[in-house]
């Protein structure tokens, strides 16, 4: 076991470099030159600013050289300063992070608490009228985009109602805090509501699905047949049998999910006024920020592998024959 | 005051990067000496009198200006401000590893910077150089910035700052939280007793522009810089206040008038002026006026247009017939009858060759692609095959070459010379000069009116220089391009200033009940 765990992480360095250099590469054959986009008008720029920045940026080398630099620096921690903030990029990223950890955290948790009854409920009361009502729900949380759900939040939830319900508007329409109040816990609470909502309804299509179509698996196994016959109450089947083994799979779902509680929400992000990673990246690519868009990349690229890896361990812990059949099939 | 914005300025020092975000903010925190007023004529910021030759500041040969600064005037740290703090922010623009921006052109004239005392300034020129008065301008974006709380002149991005920046303008900066909001609050120190009137400007950061006008809509918001015009009528109907906006942006189109960027190899189509002239006939500035800016524009068909430099506006009948003819001239008819012409005895182009082109132009604003769909349909009118597109390397492409037609917006505040050198001079291609124009004639105006020191003749050369560029057609004026700022109902005392960003009076700003 332990052996199999410590190939594993051994194995997460080369892919991650694989990565970086896939990534660096992606950065730069893609259009775009990053001294060029620090004017707003294209006179703005003078040639031998162009000349001075390329050599502050270091763009003046070969495209290996500058990997090699990259590399070189990143392996000490330091992964460089951004082009437009001139800041280090490990504090711009930090400056964000919080914020989006908030937004797709809580989201993650509102839509883990509310898909388990959903799907459940859709499975047990398979093509009753609440089950056609949800299932309708989720297509259409698959179907809508983000950004035109999120407008049309506020145009309800701070345009319409404000104006029938209430002196001010019902919810705010952005940012994290009050820009006149002190920024406590009610305040961001209610600044929540709106683009948790949002992110939530598509997610949790997915996640209803999901948990639905594998429940109705389970529900025509035998084993709930049996759980039945030998006198087990209903909720006691649903809850014991179906829900513990329908329930499983969404695990992974969930692990190979967490790395977005980093990555951030763009479209969400933008509509709401959020200042998170997914912007920040945005904005970055935009800019043709290399230092920035290289350090976020790797920053998601590490979760990723992160929770890949601690799934494969889950996985060999619960499961015997894959440490097995790893360590025998390298043999 | 919330005056939301689109992005996060990222930093504040204004030569270092030039958005509107920077501008808008940096004109609260700094000053320049001078500044252009809504009429165009300068006005003092720190300054104490312009310089002339009568009040002695301009030495007899011009090339000597001597600035008197004011001598009440404190940063906001309480540090007073010094002629020192004048020649520290000209050592850092011009140092050899200066990454600024420059924007006025005569950076480079100034031999020294000498403070014979604390409040004055005195500029060596190596030679004339006619727009003294830009040099230390607080236009749009440029500022004096103090020595004692940034760094090393030759150090710019690093200096502390560009994030915690001391002015001399009304506001300083109380809290930045990245991506979320910048807080401004009066500047106690500030040299006019009683001003500003505000006592604190939030600017949230909101990315989109819908939301941005829900704010005015629903009282929550109190501004906004460059207004899409299409947003304009809703708020001026819900009683918001709308700018004109500048009109200094002015459309155009440009040409590349070389094959690939070769200098010696003409483009096969843009290289005949006859084309050029063909496709300013065929394309009427007042569909895209009417048609895509609501009227809010205004038809603009040459270079130097306004400011000081105002030439005569060409008379140009627009019209598709006299453009078929032309192109029927230069060799291009449409003899296979598909509607679109080839070249048969055309100059540059091979023999059957289709006129074919592509004119692109940026993702944003969206209105651009608008635009250039209707200059493309007036194109193919007259039997040239258009195509339209935004191609995201569309500056790479421009830098070497490789396009046909590029649309955009450019202008100048007061004096043109920074834009015509930019753009026209053979020094400057490819930086700036895509066209890949090359005329000995326009380098010869462009040096000859660097010194000319006689306003009257001073604007002779400036439109010699217009009718010059009317005649070779690098480019073609369009119309201005409308950006409108909004203020809510409750703002009370600004003023519209065509030659500056909308922070420039506000000082004066109030908030009525």
């Amino acid at each position: 076991m332990t052996a199999y765990v410590l190939k594993r992480v051994l194995s997460a360095g080369p892919v991650l470099l694989l990565i970086s250099i896939g990534v660096f590469a992606v950065i730069e054959v893609a259009p775009g030159d990053p001294v060029l986009r620090i004017a707003r008008r294209p006179s703005d720029v003078s040639s031998e600013q162009l000349a001075n920045l390329r050599a502050e940026y270091g763009l003046d080398d070969a495209i290996p050289v500058r990997y090699l630099k990259w590399l070189s620096h990143a392996a000490t921690g330091d992964l460089g300063y951004s082009y437009t903030s001139r800041r280090p990029v490990v504090d711009e990223i930090l400056d964000r992070l919080p914020n989006t950890i908030i937004l797709v955290g809580v989201t993650l948790v509102v839509v883990v608490i509310l898909s388990l009854p959903i799907g459940m409920v859709s499975a047990v009361k398979q093509y009753s009228m609440l089950d056609i009502v949800l299932t309708t729900l989720a297509f259409a949380g698959q179907a809508i985009p983000e950004y035109w759900l999120g407008s049309m939040l506020i145009w309800l939830f701070h345009g319409v109602l404000a104006s029938h319900l209430s002196s001010g508007p019902l919810f705010p329409i952005g940012g994290m805090c009050s820009w006149d109040s002190p920024c406590n816990l009610v305040d961001r609470l209610q600044h929540l509501i709106l683009p948790v909502a949002t992110l939530a309804f598509g997610w949790m299509s997915v996640y209803t699905r999901f948990l639905r179509s594998s429940a109705l698996e389970i529900l025509h196994q035998d084993y709930i047949t049996v759980a039945r016959a030998k006198g087990l109450p209903n909720h006691a089947v649903l809850l014991r049998h179906v829900f513990k083994n329908a329930g499983l799979p969404l695990v992974t779902l969930l692990a190979l999910d967490l790395p977005l509680i980093l990555a951030g929400a763009l479209y969400v992000e933008i509509v709401f006024s959020w200042p998170g990673v997914g912007r920040l990246f945005y904005n970055a690519a935009q800019l043709r920020d290399y230092p920035l868009l290289m350090a976020i990349a790797m920053m998601i690229s590490t979760a990723i592998v992160l929770c890949n890896l601690l799934a494969d361990v889950g996985y060999a812990y619960l499961d015997p024959r894959v440490r097995f059949g790893g360590i025998q099939g390298q043999a | 005051m919330v005056f939301p914005i689109y992005q996060d300025p990222g930093q504040l020092n204004p030569y270092l990067i030039a958005t509107g975000e920077t501008g808008l903010i940096a004109k609260a925190l700094y000053d320049g000496l001078v500044d252009v007023g809504p009429d165009g004529s300068y006005y003092l910021r720190l300054a104490r009198e312009l310089p002339t030759r009568e009040n002695g500041g301009v030495s007899e040969d011009g090339l000597t200006i001597t600035w008197r600064l004011r001598d009440d005037v404190v940063w906001s740290d309480g540090e007073p401000l010094t002629a020192d703090d004048v020649r520290f922010t000209w050592e850092a623009v011009t140092h050899p590893d200066s990454t600024a921006f420059k924007y006025s052109q005569g950076w480079d004239l100034i031999e020294s910077i000498e403070t014979p005392d604390q409040h004055t300034v005195v500029v060596h020129y190596g030679e004339y150089y006619y727009n003294y008065l830009d040099q230390f301008i607080g236009d749009h974006l440029a500022a004096i910035l103090p020595r004692h709380a940034c760094g090393e002149p030759g150090q710019m991005g690093e200096w502390a700052c560009n994030r915690q920046p001391i002015g001399t303008g009304p506001f300083m900066l109380e809290e930045w939280r990245p991506g979320e909001r910048l807080t401004l609050v009066r500047n106690p120190n500030y040299r006019e007793g009683g001003k500003p009137y505000l006592d604190r400007i939030v600017f949230p950061i909101v990315p989109d522009e819908v939301v941005r006008k829900q704010m005015l809509l629903s009282g929550e918001g109190d501004a906004i810089l460059w207004l899409n015009f299409e947003h304009a009528d809703e708020l001026e109907a819900a009683g918001c206040q709308i700018t004109p906006g500048t009109d200094m942006w002015l459309l155009r189109m440009g040409f590349n008038l070389t094959k690939d960027g070769h200098l010696d190899v003409p483009h096969p189509i843009l290289g005949d002026k006859l084309v050029r002239r063909a496709i300013q006939l065929a394309v009427e500035p007042d569909l895209i006026n009417d048609g895509i800016l609501n009227g809010r524009g205004e038809v603009v068909a040459h270079e130097l247009f306004r400011g000081s430099t105002q030439c005569p506006e060409p008379q140009i009948t627009y019209s598709e017939e006299e453009a078929r003819l032309l192109l029927d001239e230069a060799g291009w008819t449409d003899e296979d009858g598909d509607g679109f012409r080839e070249c048969h005895g055309c100059l540059y182009a091979g023999e059957g060759d289709r006129m074919r082109l592509e004119i692109m132009t940026f993702a944003d604003p969206p209105s651009y692609s608008r635009m250039i769909q209707v200059i493309a349909d007036e194109m193919q009118e007259v039997g040239i095959e258009s195509r339209t597109g935004t191609p995201d390397d569309i500056l790479e492409r421009m830098d070497s070459g490789d396009y046909d037609i590029a649309f955009w917006d450019d202008g100048y505040t007061n004096d043109p010379l920074g834009l015509l050198g930019n753009y026209y001079s053979s020094a400057n291609i490819p930086t700036n000069n895509w066209f890949r124009f090359v005329s000995r004639e326009f380098d010869d105006l462009l040096a000859q009116v660097r010194t000319v020191r006689d306003p009257d003749e001073r604007l002779d050369v400036y439109c010699e220089i217009d009718r010059l560029l009317l005649e070779e057609l690098p480019a073609v004026w369009l119309t201005v391009m409308p950006y409108p700022d909004a203020f809510s109902a409750r703002v009370q005392g600004w003023q519209f200033n065509p030659n500056d960003l909308m922070t420039w009076d506000v000082a004066d700003w109030w908030i009525s009940d």
